[in-house]
């Protein structure tokens, strides 16, 4: 209070030098205009700073009533669809931005009604809408990024690279891009040039892409580099220590070593951090087995399974920790049960028991 | 009262005394127990005439002598009795731990470290006999430790005549180190007390209907105090093994060693033939065995003993084993071949790719005819007898292979046999855990194919792993009839005295410089018209102050036609800060914008101006999202400016970064100017 008043009391002294403008103004509603009408405009140009600071529950009154106001608002249509993405409602985002289109096509409403539709896992819409906003806009790197994921889940490795390619040609420092092109030439079995956009990837942000020091960890790891990849895992999980996902692998890599005990400690970090995450404690279990704690591994697996009562792999383990364990019956249960899951070693593991 | 606990505790230690100490077989300890003394001596008195037999034929335990090992045991019975009556006497414990080394290694470690722990002066074989047991017991570093006192002791001709073997045994506990921390996935079953016995029961052999186990069962022949062997078969049921039972050969005394799978003929083996010769015996079609014959003087020796054989899958080549002179140490393996008229051909030596300078002997050839298993105690075995295999490769016996652990273990294995019909497999040895000397063990592996499978989390894309918006988001349109608004403003220091300072203005989506000025010198006031519908950033210095920025929203629809700021510079001290509040991040994202490289070359250039100081980057959020996310969010976001400052070429020592989530709010995040308020970054002096 008192800071305000010393401020008005300068201001008052500099007006009454160099007569300027009054101090005191009477405020108007935020939303008229200057000539005092509010306006469908002014409540969406609110909107648009509410959305850019991610005030999506006040961002989306304010669309919503700019579009009140004049519902043939394309851009209020589009910035609602924005925040209906953001807010998980995919569907009344299609909606706005086929309302949007109707009235002006624009790239960027067919790139983010690509998303939703993405999400909403209608492929094949999204995969047309990336096409449009390119044929809108030849420049446009995310559409080109995200039409190469699709390109890539798609298995179509080929094209995904040339999506990636342009994106990286229109956003040099596109780190994402960089990262999946890596995912898919190795795919291609090219793995200088997936080491390279890794590499890529976390030279632009070393401190940042946590996901891109997994990735090449993996590489390096399937290359039987296993210190190697213990390193990449490690700044992975310096970049986010909550990564589980990194603490998952690096355990891998730890048994690929014989330290049991590490990848243990590893394992538990995970779980800690992501209490139900079934590849841990299936790997916890694999980690036991191999320290020939068949009984301990046996329930590291069980503990899977009550989490993912349809994990293969799981049954698979225990069925083979059990035959450790000369349960015979219990193997026999367990690869029956994995083998019912889609486990085709399952068929041979249990053929090959002798006993 | 006193007196008599000094008493009780002076016959206390008397008594311990004596159990630490070496008590004879005599009369000065036993007088009131004479005629228990007699008996213990005569127990010790019978057991002296097996044991001096045994030592006879066996000069020391390192080197393996089954007809020994027979007469330890019988000794054994003797001396455990005189122990009962007189447990502290070194010489009877030493004796027993020899006679349980033979018989059951595990045993002989007990008695062994009895006999040292009383003895005034250790006998140097102590040594050996606890290198021995402990080796057995896998228990390495003990075993090591005693054969190097063993070696030590050693008079030069013991030396000369052992120190060899005793290099062996520390390769060997050195190896089986390594092999026990890498098992096979192998159980490995004693088959039971109605077959093992505690005498050796051995060479298991399975024939056509596999439905029983033909193997030797060894025991001492009464008064000749010669080892003698029966041929027992056990019927199988289910797995398990029923009282074994005679067979149909027609005479005691003979071991089997091969049976064809018609059971129409065998190789059998008589240590009391000869120097221990090998015997051909036929199956008459009535069912009956003819009398064994012996294999011929190719064969056997007249001096020499011959201890295994096997025949090849046709049977025209036989390989056996033989310690005749002529070979490369010990027993070596050697192979005749069979002419038209069924005799064995001169013997031939299989060569050095198989034969050690140790003890080695055939068990088995592959139905191939190729592959070759046998029992040595040289190459790398990793403890007395172990099984190996080699094979035929172009025309030349290739790498011998150590079947590894646990088929292999610190003791002797001298048997091995795999059931035809299933992936069992018999061997037989003295392992920790017989019943007594060597025992009929049936394995079963689990296939090493069959590995656990593990889940990881590859090639994750990068939209898939890390979410950030990328959504296009339509800019503010220009909305008709707005004009220019007037920025009105002050700059005073912390006393509120007016500052000259130089102040920029830039429009934070073009980076292009709207304005440069000064405040006025004696007020501090200045005045500037800017267009609506922009963003500006104002960026003030002044020389001895801190900068300060502020953010300057003019959306069109701005209702004012006037616009005030006030500036309060800070004097350049330490613990200053100030926010970046022209340092733009996108939501959720911590690369800063393109619009933030202004006020991003201002701390940069203060940074030069001021080589002294050092800052701290401090990244704060508001209150959406988990305190973590937020937290790291916010480091990410300081640690990015620190980043830039770094590779414009600041020292890093000047330089540290902080993120606080949003621990600390400057203004309350219920509203979302106030959220707007404590998005942002700051720098503060930490030193100057």
């Amino acid at each position: 209070m008192r800071k305000i008043f010393v401020i008005l009391l300068l201001l008052m002294m500099a007006s009454a030098v160099v007569a300027q403008k009054p101090l005191v103004v009477k405020v108007k509603s935020a939303s008229q205009s200057a000539t005092g009408k509010i306006t469908a405009e002014t409540v969406y140009n609110e909107g648009v700073a509410l959305l850019e600071h991610g005030e999506f529950e006040s961002a989306m009154g304010k669309f919503t009533k700019a579009l009140e106001m004049k519902p043939q608002f394309e851009q209020a249509l589009s910035n609602r669809a924005v925040v209906k993405n953001e807010m998980r409602d995919y569907e009344g985002a299609v909606a706005d931005y086929d309302a949007a289109i109707k009235l002006k096509a624009s790239a960027g409403a067919y790139f983010g009604r690509g998303q939703a539709k993405y999400v909403l896992k209608q492929t094949e819409a999204a995969m047309d809408d990336y096409t449009k906003a390119i044929e809108l806009d030849k420049t446009f790197a995310q559409a080109y990024y995200y039409r190469g994921g699709l390109y890539f889940e798609q298995q179509d490795m080929t094209r995904a690279i040339e999506d990636y390619n342009k994106a990286i040609e229109y956003r040099p420092d596109y780190i994402f891009a960089y990262n999946d092109r890596a995912n898919a030439y190795r795919a291609l079995g090219d793995i200088e040039a997936a080491m390279n956009d890794y590499t890529k990837a976390i030279a632009l942000d070393e401190h940042a892409i946590d996901f891109a020091f997994n990735n090449r960890g993996n590489l390096k790891r399937s290359l039987g580099q296993y210190a190697e990849a213990i390193e990449d895992y490690t700044a992975s999980i310096k970049v986010n220590p909550d990564y589980y996902i990194a603490y998952n692998n690096r355990g891998l890599a730890k048994i690929d070593l014989g330290d049991y005990e590490g990848a243990i400690r590893d394992f538990t970090e995970a779980l800690r951090i992501k209490a139900d995450y079934h590849y841990a404690l299936n790997n916890r279990g694999n980690a036991k087995f191999k320290q020939r704690e068949y009984a301990a591994a046996a329930a590291d697996y069980s503990a899977a399974i009550d989490l993912f009562p349809r994990y293969g792999y799981a049954f698979l383990n225990r069925g083979l920790a059990r035959e450790m364990l000369r349960d015979i019956d219990g193997a026999k249960s367990d690869y029956t049960q994995a083998m019912e899951l889609g486990v085709g070693a399952a068929g041979e593991y249990m053929k090959e028991m002798n006993f | 009262m006193k007196k008599y606990l000094f008493l009780a505790f002076a016959v206390c230690v008397v008594r311990f005394g004596f159990a630490q100490t070496n008590v004879t077989f005599t009369r000065d300890y036993f007088y009131d127990r004479e005629e228990q003394l007699a008996d213990a001596l005569r127990q010790i008195q019978e057991g002296d005439k097996y044991y001096s037999e045994a030592e006879k034929r066996n000069p020391s335990p390192l080197v393996f002598n089954l007809s020994a090992e027979a007469l330890y045991a019988a000794a054994l019975p003797f001396y455990l009795e005189a122990n009962i009556f007189n447990p502290n006497n070194v010489d009877l414990n030493r004796r027993i731990a020899k006679c349980y080394l033979f018989v059951q290694r595990e045993k002989a470690l007990f008695y062994v470290q009895k006999a040292m722990s009383i003895s005034v002066e250790i006998h140097p074989e102590m040594y050996l006999i606890q290198a021995l047991a402990a080796q057995s017991m896998s228990q390495f570093d003990q075993a090591i430790e005693s054969y190097k006192q063993y070696k030590s002791r050693l008079s030069p001709q013991g030396y000369a005549q052992y120190a060899g073997l005793i290099e062996k045994h520390l390769a060997e506990c050195v190896a089986a180190k390594e092999a026990v921390e890498k098992p096979q996935n192998i159980f490995v079953d004693n088959v039971g007390q109605k077959v093992n016995t505690s005498g050796p029961d051995f060479n298991p052999l399975f024939v056509s209907k596999e439905g029983s186990m033909i193997y030797n069962r060894g025991v001492l022949s009464p008064g000749s105090k010669k080892m003698t062997y029966n041929i027992l078969s056990a019927p199988k049921d289910k797995g398990v093994f029923a009282d074994p039972q005679q067979t149909s050969f027609p005479d005691a005394g003979y071991a089997v060693l091969y049976i064809t799978e018609e059971e129409d003929y065998a190789l059998l083996y008589n240590p009391n033939k000869g120097k221990g010769d090998i015997f051909e015996i036929y199956r008459n079609a009535d069912g009956t065995w003819r009398k064994p014959v012996s294999a011929g003087k190719n064969v056997n020796h007249r001096k020499w003993d011959e201890r295994t054989a096997y025949l090849s899958p046709e049977g025209n080549v036989m390989f056996f084993s033989s310690n005749r002179p002529g070979g490369y140490g010990g027993y070596d393996i050697y192979y005749a071949t069979q002419d038209f008229r069924g005799k064995w051909s001169k013997p031939v030596n299989i060569g050095a790719a198989i034969n050690s300078e140790y003890d080695d002997h055939i068990l088995y050839v592959s139905a191939s005819g190729n592959t070759l298993y046998f029992a040595s105690q040289g190459h790398e075995s990793i403890g007395g007898f172990d099984i190996f295999q080699a094979s035929l490769e172009k025309g030349a016996w290739g790498a011998v292979k150590n079947l590894g652990y646990p088929i292999n273990s610190p003791s002797d294995e001298i048997s091995f046999y795999p059931a035809r019909r299933t992936s069992e497999f018999y061997i037989s040895s003295n392992r920790v855990g017989t019943h007594g000397s060597f025992d009929v063990y049936r394995l079963i592996s689990v296939n090493p194919n069959k590995k656990v499978v593990s889940n990881y989390e590859d090639n994750l894309l990068a939209y898939h792993a890390q979410h950030i918006s990328e959504f296009v988001i339509e800019s503010t349109v220009q909305i008709k009839g707005t004009e220019m608004v007037t920025l009105n403003g002050v700059v005073t220091n912390e006393q509120k005295n007016p500052v000259k300072a130089v102040i920029s203005i830039f429009n934070t989506r073009t980076g292009i410089e709207v304005a440069q000025f000064e405040s006025n010198a004696a007020t501090g006031q200045f005045t500037l018209p800017v267009p609506v519908g922009s963003n500006y950033a104002m960026l003030v210095t002044a020389p001895g102050y801190m900068f300060q920025s502020q953010n300057i929203n003019v959306p069109y629809g701005t209702k004012s036609r006037d616009l005030y700021r006030y500036v309060e510079l800070l004097k350049m001290e330490v613990d200053k800060s100030v926010a970046l509040r022209n340092v733009f991040f996108d939501f959720g994202q911590y690369i800063p914008t393109a619009a933030s490289f202004k006020e991003l070359n201002v701390l940069f250039q203060l940074m030069v101006d001021q080589p002294n100081i050092k800052v701290e980057i401090s990244g704060h959020t508001d209150n959406r999202g988990s305190l973590r996310a937020n937290q790291i969010l916010s480091e990410r976001r300081a640690k990015a400016i620190v980043d830039f400052l770094i590779r414009n070429g600041i020292d890093p020592a000047r330089l540290s970064y902080v993120g606080y989530g949003y621990e600390r709010p400057i203004a309350p995040n219920t509203t979302v100017e106030g959220r707007s308020q404590n998005r942002r970054t700051e720098f503060k002096i930490i030193s100057q």
